[in-house]
């Protein structure tokens, strides 16, 4: 599935090993250990709900578990923290709205 | 289900709950640290502890480590938990926590909270565009999942956390192209009188210098006395427009990170219903506590930041103060013991609360950052509120925020107004000319954070039911 949005990539400093995560159907493999919204970040995609008002995308704003702007459908589990939850082999990891 | 039960419940890894751990173990308490993160070390040590190389990020890193290492084997610890709800049961705090989709529960006999700060927001056209973040959280990626931006990075704000980040990309090849600075330019001049004061008492200000030297000789463009900040962008962010001075600027760039200055964290002091003051000279919200970080509900501790921002560097001797009264009302040292142990953390203290006066005079933000000018600016993320919304309803006479959350819905989404309450008790006390207290802030309600209603329905809970939830006795 295609995604509207880009968002410039970010980069590792570090090598780790990795591990496979799906996001909207597609795999992406991430570092292990990082929080999904940091996984996200790195392929350029932007963890984040969509605006139950008026639709917008949202990204992670505050990395802190602050905001709720990173909210997320995490192995089918919505409203999850991208920021503070950790990637694990298999996690799936969908858009929501809210 | 059985609930585990402990003497003292430290909430918060960061400096002050690594440091108060320590000392309730050498007091003889038994205790459990609870920590939303992965791993020990707060946000300002986050990382801390898988870290591989930590001479990365200096030597308070590697002092960090110890405390975390310290800290581990003093007490319980209980990582990847977000406190969701506390309740009073005789004469024991019940603690729910939720941890991945499973609610758990322990039970203290005394409180310590050190949730720490978060950062202020700054609200301006642009600001919920995906690649706008705080500078907070930029840093938190480079410490914990080690990821920087492709760049080019605009930062924008004031105070030293936004020096220290640019050092920081700049440092990992990041281009960054402006340094915006909003500090009002008078704020120097109020700020001098207590430079000496600080110059020898603390390390936030040497550093500062260091920063602001490194950063010129880099030939970072620095603007002063900037406004009007705005992200442009369809989908994400690609430039960023401001005004200094009288010019009008535009820059490209692909992340724009904010920062006005930290804030203590209130929601557990909210929750518990802990008696709050407005801090004038940050400005913000601040629980009430004594010396020791005794607050006005019996049995409640809070340290660190989350007591008054006073920083890092205080953050563990405010830590070791508050475990050390802690462990003295539950009669496991003697107070003339107490208070032989804390005396050179009070001597610290008093030290470092110079630079604190200095560095809060410095940095103290201007109200055009506080109060979003445009009245098209969303102060409300989560349920899209914006500012116009709060002037139209502060001109109908209605200026309380909680009345103001019940009509608008600023305050009531996901975030339950940690972002947004600043921003709303600014914009409210400027259209109506109230203080802060005639405002109020939020009152904050359990759950924390979103609870699914079958981790609820998993807590079959065999402890007899809470005696009674706090008592919102607040007038406001």
């Amino acid at each position: 599935m295609p995604l509207e949005l880009d968002l410039p990539p970010f980069r590792c400093l570090e090598s780790r090993p990795e591990v496979s995560i799906s996001f909207e159907g597609r795999d992406l493999r991430v570092p292990e250990g990082i929080s999904v919204a940091a996984a996200l970040l790195l392929h350029g995609l932007p963890p984040g709900r969509r605006s139950a008002i008026g639709g917008a995308q949202r990204c992670a704003y505050c990395l802190i578990g602050q905001c709720f702007e990173c909210t997320m459908t995490i192995d089918g589990v919505p409203y999850r923290q991208a920021c503070m939850t950790t990637v694990e082999a298999g996690m799936t990891v969908e858009r929501q709205v809210g | 289900m059985s609930t585990d039960r402990f003497d003292l419940a430290i909430i918060g890894g960061g400096p002050a709950g690594l440091a108060a751990a320590s000392m309730a173990f050498a007091c003889g308490l038994n205790s459990v640290l609870i920590d939303e993160n992965p791993g020990l070390g707060g946000r300002v040590f986050h990382g801390i502890e898988t870290e591989r190389d930590v001479s990365i990020l200096g030597t308070d890193r590697i002092a960090a480590t110890t405390l975390a290492r310290d800290a581990r084997e003093a007490a319980t610890v209980l990582s990847g938990h977000s406190v969701v709800d506390i309740v009073r049961d005789h004469e024991h705090f019940q603690i729910k926590t939720l941890h991945g989709n499973e609610l758990r529960s322990a039970s203290a006999r005394r409180l310590l909270i050190a949730t720490g700060a978060r950062e202020r927001s700054m609200a301006f056209p642009g600001w919920t565009l995906p690649g706008v973040m705080t500078a907070g959280g930029v840093q938190t990626l480079l410490k914990g999942a080690r990821l920087v931006p492709a760049g080019p990075v605009v930062l924008a704000g004031s105070g030293p956390l936004l020096l220290l980040v640019a050092v920081q990309l700049l440092r990992h090849d990041v281009p960054v192209a402006a340094i915006l600075d909003t500090t009002p330019i008078a704020n120097i001049r109020r700020a001098m009188p207590r430079l000496a004061g600080a110059l020898w008492s603390g390390s936030v200000l040497r550093r500062g210098v260091g920063l602001l030297a490194s950063l010129l000789w880099q030939r970072v463009p620095i603007y002063r006395g900037v406004n009007t900040i705005a992200a442009q962008g369809d989908g994400s962010i690609r430039a960023v427009t401001f005004k200094a001075g009288k010019r009008t600027h535009r820059l490209d760039c692909a992340l724009l990170a904010t920062h006005v200055g930290i804030l203590p964290d209130i929601q557990l002091a909210g929750l518990v219903d802990c008696q709050l003051r407005w801090d004038a000279s940050i400005p913000g919200w601040t629980p009430v506590t004594d010396r020791n970080g005794k607050t006005s509900q019996d049995g409640v501790f809070i340290a660190g930041d989350a007591a008054g921002i006073g920083g890092a560097e205080a953050a563990p001797h405010r830590g070791r103060i508050a475990a050390t009264a802690a462990a003295v009302e539950l009669g496991a040292i003697a107070p003339d013991e107490g208070d032989r142990l804390v005396t050179l953390d009070r001597k610290k203290l008093r030290r470092l609360n110079r630079e604190r006066a200095f560095l809060d005079t410095l940095f103290f933000p201007s109200p055009d950052v506080r109060v979003p000018q445009d009245d098209a600016v969303l102060v409300c993320r989560c349920e899209a509120v914006s500012a116009g919304c709060l002037r139209a309803l502060a001109a109908a006479d209605v200026a309380e925020i909680n009345h103001v959350k019940s009509i608008s819905r600023c305050g009531m989404g996901a975030c339950q107004g940690r972002v947004c309450g600043p921003l709303a008790e600014e914009t409210l006390k400027d259209a109506t000319g109230r203080s802060a207290e005639a405002v109020g802030t939020f009152r904050v309600r359990p759950p924390l954070k979103p609870v699914p209603i079958g981790a609820y329905a998993a807590f079959a809970s065999d402890d007899p039911p809470a005696e009674a939830r706090f008592l919102y006795t607040a007038d406001w």
